[in-house]
């Protein structure tokens, strides 16, 4: 744990390698909860309350982002992925956090790194230091 | 009251006989058409449509009954009665001909025929309608059976300035209008600068494989007649969704008779649906919404608005899809809208633009104040 902005400090979660890539996994610190994900080297953390209508984000899963040039046309884009919302199947970036098709709509998202292996998220000092990690209960990136 | 001068986006002009068609077809189509009056007396020609097996089924008809020419005719046949009728007095500066047999040309099933018949209707409304009377626009009537055979058809005559768009009516194919089915006449639409015309309740006509009716077919003319915003509903979601406004960004697409309530309503489930459908669409980059802002024009009639106090004005404002709205009678049908009557029911900051200015934009045509 260290310090950053003023009220907030860098969380270390755990060790980069116990995360599946691109598993979303709930993160719980006293009453608050967040979604962490590891996507290849990097991690991202954002809010478990979906912007639309609140849904679990933490059960949610990964996708890659998908673009066209025209009707009929489908580019995949692993570069720039989303985690999808289990409830309405609403896309946000991870890199903005806005829903794809709804700028205006936006995931809060957390600062987080990986420093040494280990996974760290900036998150409000007051949410306290005890945490865990687990799956969040959305479907597996290998099983589906 | 001075309201003029109008865009009328939907008037019938009609065959006052089949024969009255026979010089525009070529020799061999005419003696296709007429060979069985050589069978006996009884013995008629082939008909120019597949016939009206719904409409055929409204007691009343379909026609306003002072409609009837004098000198013969159906209604709809007779340019001095159209004249008398709507065009000196509701100070129509510019109307667009949708014609009747040409609606229903998609809906025979000979593909060659209706090619062929086809072009002889839209030649024969160039010389008997549009040439003698300048304040007409017409329509590119299209045999969509063969949709690379409409899109010559338009490429034909899209040039000549008496024509506005050319029009979908009957449907041929079982997949709404948007389907890449008929890009053919998308393009040919988006490429010539004529908008292409949805007239609804063409699934009225024998030879339609498809029912307006999203849960099955009419089996009355009152189900059948009350349900036309119904099927538009359904080709607007997929020009949308197959991405047509996107493909073609100069395309645009007319939608007639329909009236203009349910759009507020439809275009926020259609925006609504896409966050969540986004990812089979990744084509739809604006919403339905922007879509029909940016690419369309619907026609007032039936008009569902009662009065410039109706809550259903706020839902089309809400929308802002008022600059998409245009007048169109509907003359000489029994549910035509006169103009007064719509005049009078919308709000005064929308007459001119509905009554000219949104029509005249997207037909590009001089009108009044749209000059």
């Amino acid at each position: 744990m260290s310090a950053t902005s003023e009220g907030a400090r860098m969380l270390d979660v755990c060790a980069l390698e116990e995360l599946t890539p691109d598993q979303v996994y709930e993160l719980q610190l006293a009453s608050h909860r967040i979604a962490v994900l590891r996507h290849g080297d990097s991690v991202f953390a954002f809010s478990s309350h979906c912007p639309h209508h609140g849904g679990p984000l933490q059960r949610g899963h990964v996708l890659p982002g998908v673009s066209s040039s025209a009707p009929g046309e489908m580019t995949s884009e692993p570069e720039r992925p989303v985690v999808v919302c289990p409830w309405h199947a609403y896309e946000f970036s991870l890199e903005s956090g806005a829903a794809v098709c709804d700028r205006k709509l936006k995931m809060r998202l957390y600062s987080a790194e990986v420093l040494d292996g280990r996974v760290r998220v900036e998150l409000p000092a007051r949410w306290g230091s005890e945490s865990t990690i687990r799956p969040g209960g959305g479907p597996s990136p290998t099983r589906g | 009251m001075t309201i003029g001068p109008v865009v009328d986006c939907d008037i019938h002009n009609v065959l006052r006989a089949d024969e009255d068609l026979y010089p525009y077809l070529s020799e061999g189509w005419r003696e296709f058409v007429t060979a069985r009056r050589r069978g006996g007396p009884a013995a008629r020609p082939l008909p120019l449509e597949g016939g009206d097996s719904l409409y055929g089924q409204n007691p009343q008809g379909f026609n306003r009954k002072d409609a009837y020419p004098p000198e013969g005719g159906p209604p709809g046949s007779s340019l001095p009665l159209m004249r008398e009728q709507l065009l000196d007095p509701f100070d129509i500066e510019c109307g667009i001909l949708t014609g009747h047999e040409g609606m229903a040309v998609a809906g025979l099933t000979n593909p060659y025929y209706a090619a062929e018949v086809a072009r002889a209707l839209n030649d024969h409304m160039i010389d008997h309608w549009l040439a003698p009377e300048p304040r007409l626009k017409g329509s590119v009537f299209l045999a969509a059976q063969v949709p690379e055979s409409a899109a010559k058809e338009i490429r034909r005559i899209a040039d000549r300035p008496e024509i506005a768009q050319a029009v979908l009516s009957t449907n041929p194919h079982c997949y709404p209008f948007g389907h890449p089915i008929y890009e053919p006449i998308h393009r040919a639409c988006a490429e010539t600068g004529l908008p292409l015309a949805i007239h609804a309740l063409g699934e009225g006509s024998a030879g339609a494989v498809t029912s307006q009716m999203a849960c099955g077919f009419p089996s009355l003319y009152a189900e059948f007649h009350s349900s036309a915003a119904v099927g538009m509903m359904s080709h607007f979601t997929s020009f949308f969704f197959h991405g047509v406004f996107e493909r073609f960004p100069d395309f645009r697409l007319i939608l007639i008779e329909s009236g203009v309530a349910w759009i507020p309503a439809f275009l926020r489930r259609l925006d609504s649906n896409l966050k969540g459908v986004r990812r089979e669409v990744p084509w739809c980059r604006r919403s339905a919404t922007e879509c029909f802002v940016d690419q369309v024009l619907a026609s007032t009639q039936p008009l569902d608005i009662a009065s410039p106090g109706d809550a259903l004005i706020q839902a089309v404002e809400a929308a802002g899809v008022e600059d998409c709205i245009s007048y169109a009678s509907d003359y000489p049908h029994w549910d035509a809208d006169t103009l007064e009557r719509t005049y009078q029911a919308i709000p005064a900051g929308w007459r001119t633009k509905v009554m000219r200015e949104n029509a005249a934009r997207v037909y590009r045509v001089p009108v009044g104040a749209a000059a």
